[in-house]
């Protein structure tokens, strides 16, 4: 069976002036799964969201949502009637309490999950009767939240919505985002916050620099991802340890450190035959392969 | 339906250990059933759903879930443990192949009458007792609790390399 995206670009690339904070991305997003797309601020998660939606053109490159193209205006709007969004700012009509601003936005959609918006208008103690101009940061997600979740989107897309909020309001979302998950709905939320990313994604993409770095899933990180030091009693041989499954190769004194993707075993046995006295096996948390990744990218492009 | 072992655990499940975000990377999810505990390491370098599986099948072969248990439906146990969904459809599934569990639409995953076929937790009592046997002879013969340990973490983990190329 092929697998089905809900997100697919082409070489997708913006450019501000002389800026280029999307450089040819080729972004794919499968469905039925949770997706954290990871990457330091200004890394381009936002423009692209933002050129996926419509929001903003892409300077070159294609790209699809729900498999309708992102830069024709028409099917533009057919495939955004089944995506929600909550945007980095997480915008609402000021002048509206919450009461009716959840009232206005339900009348456009005739699927509207009202036992959704009951348990969540409870889980996240939103208070109805204040205006939206007056909530604080997190209220004010938590609604954006709401909106989202209500209307029984296919896709829903989410520019850093953890940002600014306390530890319990990120955990109420992440159990927000697992129950549309849950429900059907393929999830695609950016993110700086690694540890989220790692506990409920079942799929991590990382940008940096406008660039897609890494494409793969938590359970192949956690199966396959190992730190190998070898530690050698001489001075360590010159030994190639590039090739399959090695992402970076790292030495100190007579410590050699590699970074495997894959065939783990086979690079430990390599060392064996190099004559390595240690051998030190760790799995690779998301945060060191995300360190690695970024860290190497800003190393490339010093030269 | 067997009265007595009719444990719900989904409906009297409760929250522990719930300071993940300050944890960084070395979050733990714990769940607390009565009478057993789930506990996702998001870093430990294992898949979610192994250690899902391999939890649920500890706790059957300790016969701490017994046949006609009831372990929560998906979408409830995913929001407890806070992880998506697919792990839990994931390690249910494996273990249904397993003849583990039993999974009935919409009323959630029954620990299976096949799992309580005393052979699997006597075969699992019977190695636990060659196990204890054999640490119990290293140690007499001067090995110390980390030594054994390591040995038997690279049995384990790297049978084929090196030591024993054939």
């Amino acid at each position: 069976m092929t697998e089905s995206y809900v997100i697919e670009t082409q070489d997708l690339t913006k450019r501000y002036r002389k800026f280029e904070a999307v450089r040819n991305l080729n972004l794919r997003v499968g469905a039925g799964r949770i997706t954290g797309f990871l990457g330091r601020n200004g890394a381009g998660k936002s423009s692209t969201i933002k050129m996926l939606l419509g929001i903003s053109r892409p300077s070159s490159g294609s790209g699809t949502l729900l498999g309708r193209s992102i830069d024709v205006a028409a099917q533009c709007c057919e495939s955004r009637r089944h995506v929600a969004y909550v945007a980095e700012d997480k915008q609402a009509y000021g002048y509206m309490t919450v009461a009716e601003m959840i009232a206005f936005t339900r009348s456009f959609y005739p699927d509207w999950n009202v036992d959704m918006e009951r348990r969540l208008l409870k889980q996240f103690d939103l208070p109805i009767h204040r205006k939206v101009r007056v909530l604080s940061k997190g209220m004010r997600t938590k609604l954006a939240l709401l909106l989202a979740l209500a209307r029984r989107s296919r896709l829903l897309i989410l520019d850093e919505p953890s940002e600014g909020l306390d530890p319990v309001s990120i955990e109420e979302l992440l159990q927000a985002l697992v129950r549309a998950a849950g429900e059907g709905t393929t999830v695609f939320f950016s993110s700086h916050q690694i540890a989220e990313v790692e506990r409920v994604a079942d799929h991590v993409c990382i940008i940096d620099r406008g660039r897609l770095v890494a494409d793969t899933s938590l359970d192949q990180i956690r199966r396959d991802y190992r730190r190998i030091t070898f530690g050698f009693s001489t001075d360590p041989p010159r030994v190639d340890f590039t090739g399959e499954g090695i992402g970076s190769v790292r030495a100190d004194g007579r410590q050699v450190t590699v970074m495997a993707t894959r065939n783990a075993d086979a690079i430990i046995e390599r060392g064996h035959r190099f004559g390595a006295a240690s051998i030190d096996t760790n799995p690779v948390s998301l945060r060191e392969l995300f360190l690695d990744l970024v860290k190497e990218e800003s190393r490339d492009a010093l030269v | 339906m067997t009265g007595r072992k009719q444990n719900h655990f989904g409906k009297q499940a409760e929250f522990t250990g719930q300071d993940f975000s300050l944890l960084a990377n070395c979050t733990l999810t714990v769940i607390r059933l009565p009478g057993m505990v789930f506990t996702l390491n998001p870093s430990s370098g294992q898949p979610l759903y192994l250690q899902l599986m391999q939890q649920i099948r500890h706790a059957i072969e300790t016969g701490v879930l017994q046949s006609g248990d009831i372990l929560p439906g998906v979408r409830t146990l995913s929001q407890q443990l806070v992880v998506s969904p697919n792990t839990v459809v994931k390690a249910y599934s494996e273990l249904e192949h397993e003849g583990l569990l039993e999974l009935r639409h919409g009323s959630g995953a029954y620990i299976s009458s096949r799992s309580a076929k005393k052979t699997r937790s006597d075969r699992f009592r019977r190695a636990q007792e060659r196990v204890r046997g054999l640490v119990d002879k290293l140690r007499h013969d001067g090995l110390s609790e980390e030594e054994i340990q390591r040995l038997v973490e690279a049995e384990l983990f790297y049978p084929a390399s090196a030591n024993r190329r054939s």
